[in-house]
């Protein structure tokens, strides 16, 4: 192994930088025994990518059914299959797994540590969620579950619904639900414990906190989804223990509760995680730090603690208390204040800098976007009358579709964007990265917006077909053309990712001039990710080193003073 | 270099696109509310109306945001930025001051609502009538949200969930029926929705009520047609591959109307069962 010394300026902490000893891109064994965390997050990346390809196909097909009033393209029991299955794939194998892949991989590099805490955990995990998008695929070569992502335990009756169909789809949950715990646990343990000298909690970039954050949301919901979920396999399979089952002296209420407890919860983690994502790229691209980032922190927090509250909005229309009604009203209405802290900081930091336009700049802004209007649907929803009036309907669907489509989308392919290069090591087409960010954004727009109308038109959001007289055709068929249009834009976008990551130009080891430690590290980073880091005395390490060099270098012109790393020779070619 | 009256300019353009777009807003929603295309189906129970009326508090709230978002952002992004002469400026206050306000606002009229759902209609006004709510009964079933019962004329229908259709028993009465619950117009109905099977949810938009059909509970909740005429509706939860047929339909009637369907069903049902114990009679006979 050779290591190599860099001449550095003489504040800057000696840079010893070892050769990578693995191939950049690991062979399929080496994948799968692989410890390095940036090889993990790569996995769960990819699971993500293409489990995003067959759910857009999956939904896509449901929009052809609905098309047509009665159509008979698909039937029922095909539809609630395909749709079931479609939504379970938004949600589990698309959005959680890219947003935590990317945390997986970037949390680490920017707190300045060379693995995580435990990097094989992290490891059982990734191949836990593969494992578990199997099971719930191999559903469809036997019987199927039909009875929607939001698990009903009294359909789930093997008396009501026979076969290994919900079997398979609460073994495929459980195996994911339990890595992502093990995820969730190695990233707030490296969090903790491995952050490098001087990053105090306030010094910590926004994003490696948004993932502890993430971190601590998933292990108070996810533990509870396989408990839920173990529970509900030994009653079909054992029917004595009356658990979820009324007949045997359980209660419909539990399961109701306890699935509640996570499903509310889920799709709000992984919006929380794209908005950190979104706290990193807007003051990059704005070129300015972070408005009110202690503040930001905060709302980061205060957001997730009052999503996995706000779960009791699952009652609304059921059996609680008026009281009750009110306290959970009140907590779903909180999240609107950490909510609109952190839209008002976005929009400070873009007055406070001047904004680069770049496609991940361009996500970010229509995650904003998208943001606004989940929290906009997410008050309607947190009203009892009208939340229970709202929830059932293609409205309700579109608040969820919202959460683990429109912003983890935007979110996460403008976080997946912005940390591409550092990746891969290659610059993306930025000029068809932003066509796909218009198609994607029009696409969901126009979806979401058609699917709202349906909604407070009185359609239920899972229907499989509807009669003529209801006049809800030509909106069908807009929300499936604008899912068709999103889905063209997200091919582009994959496009784009394959042949840049192949034939793409050098991106160098920070080409955005970004704020924290990741951009210190080479492109792609080897194994160890850094021998030595800087000191840190703020949330934005790299923006004091760039601003002491500038005030340093004052009278020499030239390009030095761009980038604390442009600086020393990059392992790798670098063209900016 | 910025030139300031061009930015005046824009922001001048700006503001007035910005409030030229409220004002569309505003216009177009009184207009196309009632077709179910921007706001709830509603028009026709006191319960419907007020959850339009929550609805479009917040969804002008939410318009009215997205606009100052988008606004905001477009002209943040298109001014060449402040250079740390705003850097000072900075502040989560008012963004947390205002969220709280609006939190608490749309919580104030959540809680009016909500107590005005779970109390059946007061006022002993109405056609007057000897309708009275006759409680269901049955200890086998756990009271999940309950309504207080009406002073005034007033049904109580038991809406029982079974794959894949509803059974309304009207309480006190021997009266039954599939599909549709036929109600009396202007009638406050107080509803018992259980399910003998899995979960369901009895939806019908256009009178305001969605109510969870779970096994082995009991939730109240009351509706009150003001317009004689049928009211469709869906489950909202997946109960199976027949699910598509888990519709929801209300007949509402005039008083007259009401009474004589009841006769009628009454007649037709007791027939129906002599014509059964007669057949019964007969096969047992040939039985023998």
């Amino acid at each position: 192994m050779s290591t190599t010394a860099y001449e550095q300026p003489e504040h800057v902490a000696e840079v010893v930088v070892r050769e990578p000893i693995e191939k950049a891109r690991p062979t399929w064994i080496g994948r799968v025994r692989s410890a390095d965390h940036k090889v993990i997050g790569t996995t769960l990346i990819g699971i993500s990518l293409i489990s995003v390809v067959v759910a857009g196909f999956l939904e896509l097909l449901g929009w052809a059914q609905l098309s047509v009033p009665d159509n008979t393209l698909l039937t029922p029991e095909r539809y609630y299959t395909l749709h079931t299955l479609s939504d379970t794939s938004y949600l589990y194998l698309f959005a959680l797994p890219l947003l935590a892949g990317l945390a997986t991989y970037v949390l680490p590099l920017q707190i300045g540590a060379r693995s995580t805490a435990f990097p094989r955990l992290s490891a059982f995990g990734a191949w836990s969620i593969a494992f578990g998008a199997g099971a719930l695929f191999f559903q469809l070569f036997l019987t199927q579950w039909q009875g929607g992502v939001n698990f009903n335990t009294s359909l789930a009756q093997l008396y009501y619904s026979t076969g290994a169909g919900a079997d398979l789809w609460l073994s495929g949950v459980i195996m994911i639900g339990a890595g992502l715990t093990a995820n969730a646990i190695d990233l707030a343990v490296t969090y903790k414990v491995m952050r490098a000298d001087g990053m105090s909690s306030e010094n910590t970039p926004v994003f490696a906190y948004t993932a502890a954050v993430y971190a601590y949301g998933i292990l108070l919901t996810a533990p509870v989804l396989i408990a839920a979920s173990l529970m509900m396999m030994l009653e079909r399979q054992w029917d004595v223990f009356g658990i979820y089952n009324t007949v045997t002296g359980g209660d419909a209420l539990l399961g109701k509760t306890l699935f509640g407890w996570w499903n509310n919860s889920a799709p709000y983690l992984v919006t929380l995680l794209a908005a950190g994502a979104v706290s990193e790229i807007i003051p990059v691209a704005a070129g300015t730090k972070l408005a009110n980032a202690g503040a930001v922190k905060k709302a980061l927090k205060f957001f997730m603690i009052f999503s996995v509250l706000s779960f009791g909005t699952v009652y609304f229309g059921g059996p609680v208390a008026l009281g009750w009604n009110c306290v959970f009203m009140t907590l779903g209405l909180a999240l609107l204040v950490p909510a609109s802290v952190l839209v008002s900081s976005w929009i400070q930091t873009l007055r406070q800098g001047s904004f680069k336009s770049s496609a991940q700049g361009h996500f970010a802004l229509r995650f904003i976007l998208f943001f606004t209007l989940a929290m906009a649907l997410h008050a309607a929803l947190s009203i009892p009358t009208l939340g229970a009036w709202l929830r059932g309907s293609e409205a309700g669907y579109a608040a969820w579709h919202l959460l683990v489509w429109a912003a983890a989308a935007t979110g996460g392919f403008g976080a997946l964007l912005y940390w591409f290069p550092k990746i891969t090591g290659k610059l993306f087409n930025d000029f068809k990265a932003k066509v796909a960010c218009g198609m994607i954004t029009i696409g969901t727009l126009i979806a979401l917006l058609s699917m709202i109308s349906l909604g407070l038109d009185g359609f239920p959001r899972e229907i499989s077909e509807y009669s003529d007289s209801l006049g809800g055709q030509a909106r069908f068929i807009e929300a499936g053309l604008g899912t068709l249009l999103a889905a063209f834009g997200v091919i582009g976008l994959l496009i784009n990712f394959i042949q840049s990551s192949a034939s793409g130009s050098g991106a160098g080891n920070d080409p955005w001039h970004g704020h924290t430690l990741e951009w210190y590290a080479p492109s792609p980073p080897p194994v160890n990710n850094f021998d030595v880091t800087p000191a840190v005395d703020s949330d934005t390490p790299l923006l004091d080193i760039r601003s002491r060099i500038k005030s340093e270098t004052a009278g020499l012109a030239g390009s030095v003073a761009q980038s604390p790393t442009s600086g020393r020779p990059s392992l790798r070619e670098s063209k900016h | 270099m910025q030139n300031p009256a061009h930015t005046t300019l824009r922001r001048t353009r700006s503001t007035a696109l910005f409030t030229s777009a409220v004002a569309t807003a505003f216009a177009a929603v009184p207009q196309v509310a009632s077709a179910g295309v921007v706001a709830p189906d509603s028009g026709a129970s006191p319960t419907g109306d007020s959850i339009n009326v929550l609805y479009l508090i917040v969804a002008v709230l939410g318009v009215l945001a997205l606009l100052a978002v988008v606004a905001s952002i477009v002209s943040a992004v298109r001014s060449p930025g402040a250079e740390g002469s705003d850097a000072g400026s900075s502040s989560a206050k008012p963004a947390v001051i205002g969220s709280v306000v609006v939190a608490l606002a749309l919580a104030v009229l959540g809680g009016l609502t909500l107590s005005g759902a779970s109390t059946a209609d007061q006022s002993a006004s109405g056609t007057p009538t000897n309708l009275k709510v006759t409680p269901l009964q049955d200890p086998n079933l756990k009271v999940g949200h309950q309504v207080d019962l009406p002073k005034g004329p007033a049904i109580g229908v038991q809406v029982n969930g079974q794959q894949y259709l509803w059974r309304y028993t009207y309480l006190g009465k021997s009266v039954y029926s599939y599909h549709d619950l036929v109600i009396p117009v202007g009638v406050t109905v107080v509803l018992y929705v259980t399910s003998s099977d899995v979960e369901h949810n009895w939806w019908v938009p256009q009178l305001g009520s969605s109510i969870q059909a779970i096994p082995g509970y009991v939730n109240m909740g009351w509706i009150r047609a003001d317009k004689a005429g049928t009211y469709n509706g869906a489950s909202t939860v997946i109960s199976g591959t027949n699910y598509q047929n888990m519709t929801t339909r209300v007949v509402a009637k005039s008083i007259a109307d009401f009474d004589s369907w009841i006769e009628n069903k009454t007649t037709e049902l007791k027939d129906s069962a002599t014509d059964l114990a007669a057949q019964k009679a007969a096969a047992e006979g040939e039985a023998k």
